[in-house]
Order: C-alpha cells, then structure tokens, then sequence
C-alpha cells in the first residue's frame, strides 16, 4: 500500500515555479520602494529601524552635527547619473526628488523615507515612478554616512536629506 | 552646547538674512499701520516666540502663521515661515512663501531668494533672473557677504557659460576694489576665478588666481585641490601633490569653504576628503 504525503501546505508545481521565478526577480531588483501614501506624506519605505544602541538618544538636524553625505555634490550628482545610465532606460522631466530620512547614532540610513516632488519652477509635479524609484536605489548604495556627535561628545541620532536635481530626465545636481 | 546649537544656527541664519543690503530699502512706509505697530507685532510673534525654539519645531511655523494674520503685507513673516523648509528640502512651500515676500518687497528679498536659488537649489537661471532684477533696484548692493556680479559669475561658471562667469567676476572684482581700487577682494572671488580659469585650461592665469586665494586663507581646501589640478595639468605632480596634501591636512582639520551657509548646503565646488584621496591615487 502506497501512502500518499501530502504536505500540509501544497503549491501547484507550476504556481510554484512561477513564484519562485518572481521572488528572484524582485531580490535581484535594487532596492525597490513601497511608494505608501500617508496624511504625513509619500513614502518610499516605512520601516522603522531599531538599534538599541541608539533608541534614548535624541535627533539633530544634519546641520548642526555635520552631517551631510561625505562626498563632495559634483561626484554625487555624476555617480547618480551613471547608477541611471547603468540600465539604459531614459527618463525624462526637470525638478527635484527629495528623500528624507533618519540616520542612527552608528551611522546606519534608516529605512523609513519620506519622498518629495517638485518642478523645475517650484511648482507641483510628479516624476515618472521608475525615475523615482531609481534614484533611491542609489540612495540606498550610500553606505557611508557619518556617525553624528554633538559638540559635547554625545553620539546623536540625525535627520537628513538627499535632493536629485533633474534636468530634462537627469541628475544634474545633488543637494545638500 | 549640543542641544542649542541647532538654535544658534537658526538664529545666526536669522541674523544672515538681514545682512547685505549695501543701501537703504526703497520703501519707507511700513505696513501694518507703522513702523511702531509692526515692531510690536515682530516682538511679539519672533522675539518673544518663535526665535526662542529651534526652527525645526513645528511651533515656528504657527508663530509665523500668526505674524502673517496680524499683518498680511508683512514682508519678513512670509520669509521667516520659508526659511526652515529650504533647509529640509521642502522647496515647493519654501519657494511659495519667497515669491510672496518677494512680491511684498523686491527690495529686501529678491537678492535673497537668487541666493538660495543659487547655493540651495542649483537653479542657476532663476539666480540669474532674480541677481539681475535685485541689480536693477539695487545697483552695488550685496547679499551674503558677496556682491551680486560674484553670485551671477558663479552661476555662469556653472552654467559653462566661461566668458560671462568672468565678465561677472570682474564686475565682482570692480565691485569690491571700490572707485579708488584699494578695497579688499573676498578670497572666494579668487577661487572662483581660479576654478574658471582651470575650466578654460588657462592654467598659468588659475594658479596665480589660486596662489592670491591662498595667501589670504592658506588652509581653503578647494583652494589647494584647484590648485594641485592645475599644477598637474601643467605637468607638475610635486606641487600638485603638496597642495593635496595641504588640503588634505586642512579638512582633517575641520577647515572648510567659508561660507556662512556651508552648514546647509554645499558650495559648487566643494570638496570632502573623498575626493581629495580620489584624487591623490
């Protein structure tokens, strides 16, 4: 007598097949964003990080623990329009796209990132989402923020930005 | 210290932003029922309110929100509610305000929102459009330490439009030389022309530019690392490997551009360590 097993929880071979496919699709992709739309706003991810080290430890501004990325603005502005040359897609639109987010007291980005659009002129605009979504991508192979301290010593917490500035689909600049 | 610098820094931005009026505004009628009237309000609503918390709280803005109900043709409230959000990337909010305080008062704010549109937003153009009409109401005046032709040649230079960035700088240069030529040049005119002279390849003309820069500020990081690339450009990898190192040393050491604003945002051509070892390889 044949005993059949049957798993608690089956898959159909070929669903199986296809998620699996899916899954390694969407791992090899870089870092693609939630894009969640909240009454505070657009975010990219909203995922609160938790470090121990750094959970009773208040948040500065980047300004005043001197925290902007270490790279100068011309080499972050080439090395982004090189990450979206990488795929060859081309883009277009002119303005900024702004993320914010936290960086720990260990110098680790944290993953919840509130998104910003803006015109060329200041005005209200909305880049394609594969541009957005490439340009936090390239936020996120920033791996080098600074670890903070205030001026008496105290590690801290930080909030920061990173601004693209695109011209008719590309980076032209990066701010701060 | 740590907690009050944030506020040290939004007031010495406060402070910034009143500074560079070469001469008197046109106006002279205060809004808001007179002058006495408006210092009151200003006492009120910014002295006694929201100059006492960090700009980054969400009660400046209320205080500012409050200023704008008492008097509505308040210049200055619709600047002070814009000035943190310029720092925080909000330049949608930020710019609206500006075009209001503009519209308000072209003689005190125009210069100011070309500033930030140059060093904030790299919206080189509208710097342009907004240095040229604060010209014309204001010939000769300054923003930021600086004239209005430097801001101008800047935008030029990063425009790589070469021959007007330098007409601009010489007019900066005119500028601050004065009518009888004795007047001190800025070390970051100096720069700046050194930086458009390596862009035009015109080396000799770079260095001496960069050595005047450095003579008043030896330590300018940028200055050295400007300096090392003309050097190397002209075949002198000794020189240009002092100057990296010099300016090297002078990073590590916490010496910067020297801007008032640098603690916001970068200057064009600012540099970090990165790009100094980058260079060094």
């Amino acid at each position: 007598m044949h005993h059949r097993v049957v798993p608690y929880f089956s898959i159909p071979a070929p669903a199986t097949v296809l998620f699996f496919a899916l899954f390694c699709l969407a791992a090899s992709l870089p870092g693609r964003g939630q894009r969640i739309v909240l009454p505070g706003g657009e975010f990219m991810d909203t995922t609160v990080g938790r470090n121990p080290a750094c959970e009773k430890i208040g948040y500065a501004p980047y300004f005043s623990v001197d925290g902007k990325y270490p790279r100068g603005s011309e080499t972050l502005a080439a090395d982004a329009q090189a990450f979206l040359r990488r795929n060859k897609r081309s883009y277009a639109g002119s303005g900024y796209v702004t993320f914010r987010f936290a960086v720990d007291c260990a110098g680790f980005r944290q993953p919840r990132t509130q998104v910003l659009q803006t015109g060329a002129h200041y005005q209200a605009f909305r880049f394609r989402p594969e541009l957005v979504e490439e340009l936090y991508a390239f936020l996120q192979t920033l791996k080098e923020w600074r670890t903070a301290a205030t001026r008496d010593g105290q590690s801290a917490n930080y909030l920061a930005y990173l601004t693209f500035k695109i011209q008719d689909g590309k980076v032209v600049a990066v701010i701060p | 210290m740590g907690k009050s610098l944030p506020l040290f820094l939004s007031l010495s931005l406060l402070l910034l932003a009143h500074r560079g009026h070469g001469q008197p505004a046109v106006r002279t009628v205060a809004p808001c029922g007179g002058q006495h009237h408006q210092d009151s309000l200003v006492a009120r609503y910014l002295t006694n309110g929201a100059h006492r918390i960090s700009y980054l709280s969400p009660r400046w803005a209320l205080y500012c929100d409050s200023l704008i109900a008492a008097c509505p043709t308040f210049a200055y409230a619709y600047q002070q509610k814009a000035m943190p959000l310029i720092t925080t990337g909000q330049y949608q909010e930020t710019f609206a305000l500006l075009d209001q305080a503009v519209a308000l008062d072209p003689d005190h704010w125009l210069a100011y929102r070309g500033f930030l549109k140059c060093i904030f937003t790299k919206d080189y153009e509208g710097a342009l459009v907004d240095f040229g009409q604060a010209a014309r109401l204001k010939p000769n005046g300054r923003e930021m330490d600086h004239t209005y032709p430097f801001f101008r040649g800047l935008c030029q230079l990063e425009l790589g439009r070469f021959a007007r960035a330098e007409a601009e700088f010489s007019r900066d240069l005119a500028q601050q030389r004065g009518a009888d030529g004795t007047g001190d040049v800025h070390f970051n005119t100096l720069f700046y022309l050194g930086v458009l002279h390596v862009e035009m390849k015109h080396y000799d003309r770079a260095t001496a530019y960069l050595a005047q820069c450095l003579r008043a500020y030896p330590q300018h990081p940028e200055a050295n690392y400007y300096a090392a690339l003309a050097c190397r450009a002209q075949g002198k990898e000794a020189a240009a490997r002092q100057h990296l190192a010099a300016a090297q040393k002078a990073l590590v050491a916490g010496y910067r551009l020297n801007e008032d604003n640098i603690f916001y945002a970068n200057y064009p051509r600012q540099i970090t360590e990165f790009e100094v070892r980058r260079a060094a390889r």
